[in-house]
């Protein structure tokens, strides 16, 4: 066997050793074995050939000295700490450090009592358990009156006593207690009659707004509602009003905005419209001013109202309504 | 809600009428598209009609709006000439004033109810959800749904006696409805008579045994308009609510009943034959007379926020029918279509000012007017215990106010005690949901266990809620409060990172939350033992500030609470509290700078009995010396070398003088002094 074959051999018994050594010591063995002992012998045989075959020779021993530290630095690295890591694996997240997560609708609510807040509005809550004269009769809805209907309500004690079904009974003794100007939002909790299902639940979080002054116009209520959705859901978002109808606000108007889905193209969250209605809003109709003594000649005002959980479903992409007082940890720890 | 058919409104608007230019201005003027469907060579389309438009609720009235809007002249219900004679009538017929408002009828003879309805009839009353009867019904419906009058047929010869009563029911019957259904009918009902029973119950449904059948030959057409609050509380007493009931409920036009009623008799000779008998039938105790309403250009303007002349403001409203005659450079004599029953004041005229300018043209303009921001306490404080309870890891939860009947009963509440509670809802839509919760307990409890049910576990929650309690010194006869309500279980620290075991929840993490809670507010709290017995015994707590209740503290004695669904799934014991925010008001705590002397911490782990507190000696402790600062318990021990009644407790004392830096001496000798002490006192030693 020649040296050049004795060389191959050698090179394939290196790589095989390499591949089983197990740790640094080991490889640190094989280093000297190879690139001293070895390297050595080669280049004593070198020292006893003739000049003309000791350039080649020679140029092979550089070959195989090249070829084994190479390999061998290879294995090396393979057992040595890397001199730039950290003291810390940054990544590892514990996770028993937490905050706690708010509810979406509070979370949500917040964004927009934030924008009111910044306008000037003041938070006024009332009671829950509400007085059939504040939740409809001063917000001329007699009894008996068809618009009724739209808010099947819960009673304590029929006919008089009842679980509010929206907030504006809120207005109605605020403005009882204290003059214009006003300047309200009243957030709360607000009751109807409706089985849970995916889609329904007997209560609801809604939030009404109220400014009463001299000289408050619609295109007044026009700019404040507009700024409120610009500001929670950003500029580009488009805001319209088209008229509807409220006992209590004349003229009234329900607010659209582009879906925030789609941005306006038509999905199944504005069903193909582009657009989503997400509250009610009108002028404080005169007879309900003038139920609590203020001079409708003399204040006029605008009112508005939206149920949160409807808008939530939007703002989270939740399917379900009811999942909102289901209180599963899991979704809210998402948000 | 309205549904509509393409090709009825295309009768008025003619038969290319494009259907999106439609919707367009439907939408436009706020009736909002709610669905459509098409069907043989049709569109149904549903439009959501509020209850102050019932002139929307049929095809002539939504042709009405689309013409306005164009500027085109609107359609009309053709005038009609017959000779009216009350008493010469065939069927006298007796009126209470007080429920019905008009009341006209014709009768027609040799008709044959039998004959074929014609095809665009049936095709359009079966497209809208209204199933063909047969002739003389179906064109009744069929005059309804086209101009807005609801009409009822009698079989003439079924009318016992030939008379026919409009009045409140004297007494109780049973009927059975043209559908073939009975219902009791109650006194003070609405209903039409002859001299033998119940014909119909009037605005709402007919009874059976004067029904329009095949074989009738001679019938009365009816065309009334009933009283609205009238026919709805019968309507709803009777859950019956038909197209009929629920146009009379919103109101029907009462100076077109007469020529609708003609109308519909000359169809019904039209298709089934007959003769329209002479003479008709028109009782109404109020006279037709001309609407007026005023309106003032300025007070439009003011409202609205814009600055129209007045000459656009007649153009407006004229183009929606208001005939306007101005009175002075301001003011507009408005006359009022008889079919617009929502426009009553000036304001009414406003919002068609404003609808008819378009909502779109009104410029949004910023109030000035600002008042300055009057801070809610409580609602603030719910904030700051939002944020500190966030920020200790608690989850937040919103539950139902409503909790099941029979909670007191559970959780041995009773009556007389302080969170004792018999707050129903009446109508609830369930037992489980009925009693309005007097304290926030179940609800929580409830929710963390659906949470473990659905493999959430160890967990913290609260909630940020009412509570309900009777009470007469409220105008509502009902006290809420605003309250907290907070819950833990499982493991607060899983084992690993240097910690070998799980750390669970324990009460003692429970009394450090609430004084977390406290401190935040400066509030010092004390606690006072309770005996609700939904707590472990000895671990329920009031907590009391200034010498008032304001919530209370314990382990769930869950043993007791088996009848909380999957409660049992909470294997560890279960914390609770629950406080009243409005008593939170925060108080502002000075920074005090106690010493530029060095502190000096000392640890003593004494063994003492039980039923001794760590206050106890704490205060001893305090009082021994002015330089002790305070005293802190690290840790309590116990195991099987201890006796029964006996535990070790960790105290950490920190001393610190004002005035020098304190020698080892000083401290041995304010040690040996409390040692001594407490020794004596409660035989409390080192631990060796």
């Amino acid at each position: 066997m020649d040296n050049l074959q004795a060389m191959e051999v050698k090179k394939n018994a290196l790589t095989e050793e390499l591949k089983k050594a197990g740790s640094a010591k080991e490889i640190s063995e094989i280093k000297s074995e190879y690139l001293k002992k070895y390297v050595k012998s080669l280049y004593s045989e070198l020292k006893n050939m003739y000049a003309e075959d000791k350039k080649s020779f020679g140029k092979t021993i550089n070959d195989f000295k090249n070829f084994a530290e190479e390999k061998i630095s290879e294995a090396e690295n393979k057992f040595k700490a890397q001199k730039s890591s950290s003291k810390y694996d940054v990544t590892i997240f514990k996770d028993n450090i937490k905050i706690g997560a708010k509810h979406p609708l509070i979370k949500l609510y917040k964004r927009i009592e934030e924008v009111f807040v910044g306008m000037g509005f003041s938070v006024v809550q009332g009671p829950e358990i509400e007085l059939d004269k504040y939740n409809f009769e001063m917000l001329n809805m007699p009894s008996h009156h068809p618009a009724r209907d739209m808010q099947d309500t819960f009673y304590i004690s029929a006919p008089n006593v009842l679980l509010r079904s929206h907030t504006s009974s809120v207005q109605i003794r605020t403005m009882e207690k204290m003059k214009p100007p006003i300047q309200i939002i009243s957030p709360g909790t607000v009751y109807r009659v409706d089985d849970i299902d995916p889609q329904h639940t007997p209560m609801f979080y809604q939030i009404e707004g109220l400014m009463v002054a001299e000289n408050i116009s619609f295109a007044n209520l026009k700019a404040v509602l507009t700024r409120f959705l610009k500001e929670v859901f950003g500029e580009e978002v488009g805001v319209k009003f088209r008229p509807s109808y409220y006992p209590y606000t004349e003229p009234s108007a329900a607010i659209d905005m582009s879906c925030t889905k789609c941005g306006g193209k038509g999905c199944r969250t504005c069903k193909g419209t582009g657009w989503i209605t997400v509250a009610g809003s009108g002028m404080v109709h005169p007879n309900v001013l003038e139920g609590v003594g203020y001079d409708s000649k003399k204040y006029t005002g605008f009112a508005f109202g939206l149920g949160l959980n409807r808008f939530a479903l939007t703002y989270y992409d939740l399917d379900e309504i009811r999942k909102l007082y289901e209180n599963d940890m899991s979704l809210w720890n998402q948000i | 809600m309205f549904k509509f058919s393409l090709n009825w409104l295309r009768d008025y608007c003619g038969k290319d009428a494009n259907y999106d230019d439609i919707m367009k201005r439907l939408k436009t003027q706020g009736f909002e598209f709610d669905g459509n469907q098409e069907v043989k060579n049709d569109i149904i389309t549903a439009i959501e009609v509020k209850a102050n438009r019932p002139d929307m609720l049929y095809h002539m009235g939504i042709a009405r709006e689309i013409k306005a809007f164009d500027g085109e002249p609107v359609p009309t219900i053709a005038k009609k000439q017959f000779l009216v004679n009350n008493s010469e009538f065939p069927i006298k017929i007796d009126i209470d004033n007080s429920v019905c408002k008009r009341f006209c009828a014709v009768k027609i003879s040799g008709v044959n109810a039998s004959a074929k309805v014609p095809d665009y009839i049936k095709d359009r009353l079966e497209a809208l959800g209204i199933n063909s009867v047969n002739a003389v019904v179906d064109i009744g419906n069929y005059t309804m749904i086209d101009i807005g009058q609801p009409i009822h047929a009698y079989d003439a010869e079924k009318i016992v006696g030939n008379r026919l009563a409009i009045s409140k029911a004297s007494e109780e019957a049973e009927i059975t409805t043209f559908s073939g259904e009975t219902s009791e009918i109650k006194t003070g009902d609405i209903v039409i008579s002859d001299g033998e029973n119940i014909k119909c119950v009037a605005g709402i449904i007919g009874t059976d045994s004067a029904a329009v059948k095949e074989n009738t030959k001679d019938i009365i057409l009816e065309a009334a308009v009933f009283d609205e609050v009238s026919v709805r509380l019968t309507s709803r007493r009777l859950r019956i609510s038909t197209p009929s009931s629920f146009r009379f409920e919103r109101g029907v036009d009462a100076d077109s009943t007469f020529d609708a009623l003609l109308n519909c008799a000359e169809m019904i000779t039209k298709i089934c034959g007959g003769k329209i008998e002479m003479p008709a039938f028109d009782s109404r105790p109020e006279k037709s007379e001309e609407k007026f309403v005023n309106l003032s250009v300025r007070n439009s303007n003011r409202l609205i926020g814009i600055s129209l002349d007045q000459k656009t403001v007649i153009n407006c409203l004229e183009k929606y029918n208001f005939k306007c005659e101005p009175i002075d450079e301001d003011l507009v004599k408005v006359s009022i279509p008889s079919y617009r029953l929502d426009v009553l004041k000036e304001v009414d005229l406003i919002e068609e000012v404003a609808r008819i300018y378009g909502y779109d043209n009104i410029d949004p303009v910023m109030p000035t007017i600002m008042t300055s921001y009057n801070k809610n306490e409580v609602w603030s404080n719910m904030d700051v215990v939002r944020e500190v309870l966030g920020g200790l890891g608690f989850g937040e939860t919103i539950n139902y106010s409503f909790i099941p009947a029979d909670t007191m009963k559970i959780f041995g509440i009773e009556d007389g005690e302080d969170i004792y509670s018999d707050l129903k809802i009446q109508n609830p839509i369930a037992g489980a949901y009925s009693l309005m919760r007097p304290m926030m307990t179940y609800s929580l409890l409830n929710c963390l266990a659906y949470n473990y049910s659905i493999n959430n576990s160890n967990l913290a929650l609260f909630e940020l809620g009412r509570v309900y309690f009777k009470d007469k010194s409220f105008d509502t006869g009902v006290r809420e409060v605003d309250t907290c309500g907070f819950i833990m279980s499982g493991v607060r620290i899983p084992r690993g990172f240097g910690s070998d075991k799980d750390i669970k929840y324990s009460y003692y993490d429970l009394l450090n939350y609430l004084s977390v809670i406290m401190n935040r507010f400066g509030q010092s709290f004390k606690l006072q033992k309770n005996e609700y017995k939904f707590l472990e015994e000895g671990s329920g707590y009031n907590i009391i500030i200034n010498g008032e209740k304001i919530g209370f503290i314990g382990e769930i004695n869950k043993s007791k609470l088996s009848k909380v669904s999957n409660l049992k799934l909470v294997k560890d014991k279960i914390f609770y509290g629950e406080f009243y925010i409005g008593k939170l008001a925060e108080k502002v705590k000075k920074i005090k700078f106690e010493s530029k002397y060095p502190p000096i911490k000392r640890l003593y782990n004494l063994v003492q009995r039980k039923d001794i507190t760590a206050g106890q000696v704490k205060t001893i402790i305090e009082d021994s010396s002015d330089v002790v600062r305070d005293v802190v318990v690290k840790d309590i021990y116990s195991d099987k070398n201890f006796a029964e009644t006996e535990h070790a407790v960790l105290y950490e004392v920190n001393y610190c003088s004002k005035d020098h830096t304190l020698t080892s001496e000083e401290i041995e000798k304010i040690e040996k002094e409390f040692l001594d002490k407490l020794n004596s006192k409660f035989a409390i030693k080192f631990k060796s």
